[in-house]
Formats: structure tokens, sequence, C-alpha cells
């Protein structure tokens, strides 16, 4: 338990993926326009990857990494680098799956997502979430830990910068910088703040 | 012929995929801070960008609607897994170096987002035009940002020293949010200039307008 | 032509998995050759490097190969500190396993053999050549670290792999911070594992970390510390003094 909540609170904060590996930033400054739309995406993205890292860490145990298949007989054989392929497959079909669900029972949230619901299967963040499992040889119990932190740590992170830019409305930046530019901005100042948070022990 | 050097050269600036569209941030940060790894990146980027249009839009007349989208990932996928060998194989230090990110080309918005949006209702030739624009236009940004993060933050260029070693070196360039703030600053430049020349074409092509107003 | 059908979407489907992984496949198999040979010849450069062998620059790949036969090795089982005599130290890889009956694979460290190189100067044993790799800031580092004849004080560290961000993290690699490690010592007069990676550090047994990369050289401090405590190279350094002893 212990070790889940370890997990859980360095995926949460220092090893934050929209704020330290600054993955998932496509959808991440494109859908913060307002809180309630940012706290959708970022519910979304936790169910996702909750999903998504253990379901990948079974098939990359059972498949992929070298001599995964010696229950078949092929002790030798290392099919690692078809990871991206299978780990994009099952994101994918799981991102078609909550398409639909959230078309049928929560329409204006779909409706508010529009085209960037169909992109989180791209979402570096949930590709990334996975190969990082593959890189630190997380066993099931840990990826489902993983999985919950980064989730809530992206979430947290979407929903934070969404607040700031619903008050950057009023302020009186240069034309130029409205918008897209000041968001940029922000994000790296953002991400500048949680970095001073990478040497700590948990 | 004036349509496709059209479709080449908008993605530069008017439609820059990454000022204005928003996409392909992933990468361009992570690989943004020296210049040889972005490079090689950028050509990753746009082999994968021109397999994927060119395979989809040769595929547009018989892609099922149910699988479209797993489809079109599994094709970008293949290309990014056949990239990846052959950095592994020709040139494997600076594979080693990009790591991580080649398989993260697989999701740079950029590429998803050309084939959805252009590559699925347009001809091949187009589509492929289509690619190299928008690859020429993201690997512009990404080059920009990391020739001045390795030139300010390490004072060289493709390894080489170009700045003397007495001229201070700014360590904060080598960290990726520094990719995000002169990424802002890019776009405030590029959209600044762009609304100048708006308001030029306009008063020049329309002095009815003006008329109107004064 | 309707494809919406449910017989014309298979065949669709099956069409492109087809082609793509004809295309993956050959892709794979064309270069495999290429990069496992490529691959061996760094990796073997790199022991070569941390035994003190490659005092020369430009030595051309095969000189590598040849140098790294000349080298005794053997394959060390790490929870009995013994040899595995059947087994080639020259030629096992334990970076890429091959999966025994009831191996795992879930564990962190899932080597419980592992190669190690030995320079010896008439019959001496002068310095030996352990491998070491832990979790860095974006993939894992893989690196050799070379002991002294006490078996204690590090001679040289060199990385043989890594995904750590260029001009950041890649700065282990510098010729600046492989002479901070020279000269430290791993173990105390206890035999407890004291070496680490801290800022400003300065003892026998601290190594000064890169301003800048903190992320990657505790990383590198944490594995190198986990690499020679009980679970893993202690018991055979152990054994080795013991039989090392005139």
């Amino acid at each position: 338990m212990e070790q889940a909540i370890n997990i859980i609170l360095r995926a949460m904060f220092m090893e934050n993926l929209a704020l330290v590996y600054l993955l998932g930033m496509c959808t991440y400054i494109a859908v913060s326009k307002r809180v309630e739309t940012a706290i959708g995406l970022g519910a979304a993205i936790m169910v996702v990857l909750f999903v998504t890292v253990p379901v990948n860490q079974w098939m990359y145990q059972s498949l992929l990494a070298p001599g995964a298949l010696a229950w078949a007989g092929y002790p030798e054989l290392d099919l690692s680098f078809l990871r991206f392929i299978v780990f994009i497959g099952v994101i994918a079909a799981l991102v078609q799956i909550l398409d639909l669900f959230l078309e049928r029972f929560f329409l204006r949230l779909h409706q508010a997502l529009g085209i960037y619901l169909p992109l989180l299967t791209v979402n570096c963040a949930i590709l990334g979430a996975s190969l990082f499992m593959v890189q630190r040889s997380l066993t099931f119990a840990d990826s489902v830990a993983y999985g919950i932190g980064v989730g809530a740590g992206w979430a947290l992170a979407v929903i934070m910068f969404a607040a700031i830019r619903e008050r950057l409305r009023y302020s009186d930046a240069p034309e130029g910088l409205r918008g897209l530019g000041l968001s940029f901005i922000v994000t790296g100042l953002l991400a500048f703040a949680v970095s001073g948070l990478s040497g700590i022990e948990v | 012929m004036a349509n496709y050097r059209e479709r080449l050269l908008r993605p530069l600036l008017d439609d820059n995929p990454i000022t204005v569209q928003v996409l392909g941030l992933c990468s361009a940060l992570a690989v943004s801070r020296s210049l040889r790894p972005a490079l090689i990146m950028a050509i990753s980027v746009i082999a994968v960008l021109i397999f994927s249009n060119v395979a989809v839009s040769l595929m547009r007349g018989i892609i099922p609607r149910s699988i479209r989208l797993i489809l079109e990932v599994t094709l970008i996928a293949s290309a990014v897994i056949v990239v990846d060998q052959v950095l592994q194989a020709f040139a494997p230090d600076v594979s080693q170096v990009l790591s991580v990110f080649v398989g993260l080309i697989i999701t740079n918005c950029i590429v998803l987002g050309r084939v959805e949006s252009f590559a699925l209702h347009n001809p091949v030739g187009d589509s492929l035009a289509d690619a190299i624009g928008n690859g020429l236009g993201f690997s512009a940004v990404l080059l920009t940002v990391a020739a001045i993060r390795e030139l300010f933050g390490n004072g060289t260029l493709m390894g080489t020293t170009i700045l003397p070693d007495a001229f201070p070196k700014n360590e904060m360039m080598l960290y990726a949010p520094s990719a995000f703030l002169l990424i802002g600053l890019i776009i405030w430049a590029s959209r600044t200039w762009q609304q100048r020349r708006e308001r030029r074409e306009s008063t020049t092509a329309n002095p009815v307008n003006l008329r109107r107003i004064g | 032509m309707n494809v919406d059908t449910v017989p014309r979407t298979l065949a669709v489907a099956v069409f492109v998995a087809l082609v793509c992984s004809a295309l993956v496949s050959s892709a794979v198999y064309l270069l495999r050759p290429m990069q496992q040979g490529y691959a061996l010849v760094e990796r073997n450069r790199a022991v070569l490097d941390a035994a003190g062998w490659l005092a020369e620059d430009g030595v051309s790949d095969r000189e590598v190969v040849e140098r790294f036969l000349d080298l005794e090795a053997h394959v060390v089982d790490l929870t009995t500190g013994a040899y595995v005599p059947e087994l080639d130290g020259h030629a096992f890889d334990h970076w890429r396993p091959v999966a025994t009956a009831n191996s795992s694979g879930n564990k962190s460290q899932s080597t419980d053999r592992v190669p190690v190189y030995i320079v010896r100067d008439d019959d001496r044993l002068e310095r030996i050549v352990l491998p070491v790799h832990g979790p860095g800031m974006w993939s894992t580092i893989y690196g050799y670290v070379a002991l002294d004849a006490d078996l204690a004080t590090v001679r040289d560290i060199v990385f043989f792999q890594h995904g750590e961000t260029p001009g950041v993290g890649d700065r282990i690699e510098d010729p600046d911070w492989r002479d901070e490690w020279q000269g430290k010592k791993i173990y105390d007069s206890d035999g407890s594992v004291r070496i680490d990676v801290v800022k400003g550090g300065t003892s026998e047994f601290e190594v000064d970390l890169i301003s800048g990369a903190s992320v990657t050289c505790d990383a590198v401090g944490s594995f190198v510390r986990d690499w020679f405590s009980a679970e893993g190279y202690r018991p055979f350094l152990v054994r080795l003094r013991m039989e090392e002893q005139p």
C-alpha cells in the first residue's frame, strides 16, 4: 500500500507528465479555455490512463518483452519493437469506446471536447505513460498506481492552467501576445515552478 | 503548379502547424535542446508525414468509417517503427539521443491532424504537397528554437563552438520550459507581423472602406 | 463502392494489417544484423574503455572486438557470488535476457547473472570491470564501473548507453565527471556501501553532482549503490578478494 501511495505521489508531482516531462501539450493548451471543459478533459484522461497503463503492462509482459513468449515455446523471441503499435492499438480502441460513451451520456462534454477526444489517442502523455511503464519495468500492481498517479497529475495541471487562463482574459496583453502566445509563456512558468519540486524524496 | 506552391508555403507562416494550429508541441519541446537531434527529428517527422498523408490519400475511397481512426494510426505507427529501425541501423548515436522521442512521433499531433483534416479528403498530389509544407513549417519553428537554445545554453551549434568561452551561458535555456517561452515569443512576433501585413493589404485593396471610416 | 459493410470492412482491415506487417517485418529483418553488430561493438568498446585498454583515438571496430576477446571474462551468479563456468563471459549479454522457466520478468533488476571482465598484470588482478544499469530520467542508463585491485576504489566509470537529455543529462559522459569518480571508495573499512552522488560532495565516498542534471546524476548514484550492495556485487567481491589473496 505504501509503495502504491509512493508511486502515485511521485507521478503526480515530481514526475508530472504535463509540467515536468511536457507531454500531452497539444490538448493541454487547446482545451483549457474554461475550467469546466478542463475538468472534463482531465477526467477523460484519468480514465484512459487508469485502464491503458495496466492493460499495456500485461500485454507487454505476456507477449512482447524479450523472452515473454516462453509459454508458447519461443523463449528467444524479442518482439519489443512492436510495443508502439500494440500500445497505440489498445489506446485507440479504448478512446473509441469512450467517445461513443460520452456521445450517448454526456453530449455537451462530447461537443465541447470536439476533435480533441479522438486526438486523445495520440496524446503523447498517454503513450508516454505506457512507454515509461516499460522502461521502469513496473509490476501490474505498480502500473495501476502509476496510471492513477499520472492521470491525476495531468488533470491537476490542466485544471490549474484553465483557471489561470480564465483570469488572463481580463489582462491587458499586447495584441500579438494575447491568447496563444500568453498561454505558452504561462505554461513555461508553471513548468519552471514545478521543476522546483524535483529534488524532493518521498 | 501555383496551387502546389501555395500549399507548400502557406503552412510556413499563415498556417504554421505549431503557432497557429497548436500542433506538434510534445516532440518539439523535448528535442529542441540542441540542433543536431532536432534536425534528425525534423527529417523523421517529414518522412512520417509524407508516408501517412500519401498512404491515407491513396486509400481514402475505401476506408470504412468504423475503423478509420485505428487504420490511420496503424499506418502512422508502422512508418514510425520503420523510421526508428532505420535510425538505429544507420545513425545509432543520434537514435540513442532521440530514444523515446522517435516513438512519440506517432503521437505528434501534426501527423494525425493533417491526415484527418486533409489527406482523407484530397488527392495524392495535394496531400504530398501538404505533408511537405507542414513538415517544413514544423521544422522551421523546431530548428529555430533548437538553434537559440543550443547557442545560448551551450555556446555551440551542431556541436561546434560558436560563442567565445567568455560569453556567459544561459543555463535556463537548457531547461525544457524555456522552449515554451521561446515559442510564445515566436508566436507574438509572427502574429504581430501577420496583423501588420493584413492591415496593409486591406487598406490598399479596399480604398472604399477607408473612405467610409474617415 | 460502399465500404461500410462488415465483409468489406474486414477486408480493408486485413489488407492494411498485411501491408503494414510486411513493411515493419522486412525493415526489422533487414536491419537487425547491422544494429546488433553495431550495438555489441559499442558495448565492447565501453568495456575496453573502462578496462583502460582504449588509450588511443580512432580504434577500429575490428580492433575493438579483438582486444575485447583478449580480456578475461566470466559470468557471475549474483546470488552466490560464484562464477558460472558453463556460460561464455565474452558472448554473454545480460542486457538482452532470455527468460528461463521461473523468471517473472517483473523485478526492476531482473538479471541474476552478469558478465565481469578482469584485467591482469602478469598473474595479479590489476583491475575489474563491472556492468551497472538503472533508470535515468528518460530511459535506462547502462554503464561500466572499473575497480582497482583492492576491489573497493573506483578507477573509472564509463557510460555505454542512455537516453538522457542532450546538453544536460548526457553530461554524465563528460571526462570531467569521469575524473570525479576516480579514486572514490565504494565501501568503507566495514564493508558497507558508502559511495554516493551529492551536491558539493568532496569526501572520498562522495561524487559531486552536475548542476542542472540533478535527476540524471541522482539516478546514477542510486543504481551504482544498488549494484554494489548485498543484492548486487558484494557477495562476489567478497569471494573474489578471498580467492585473489596469495
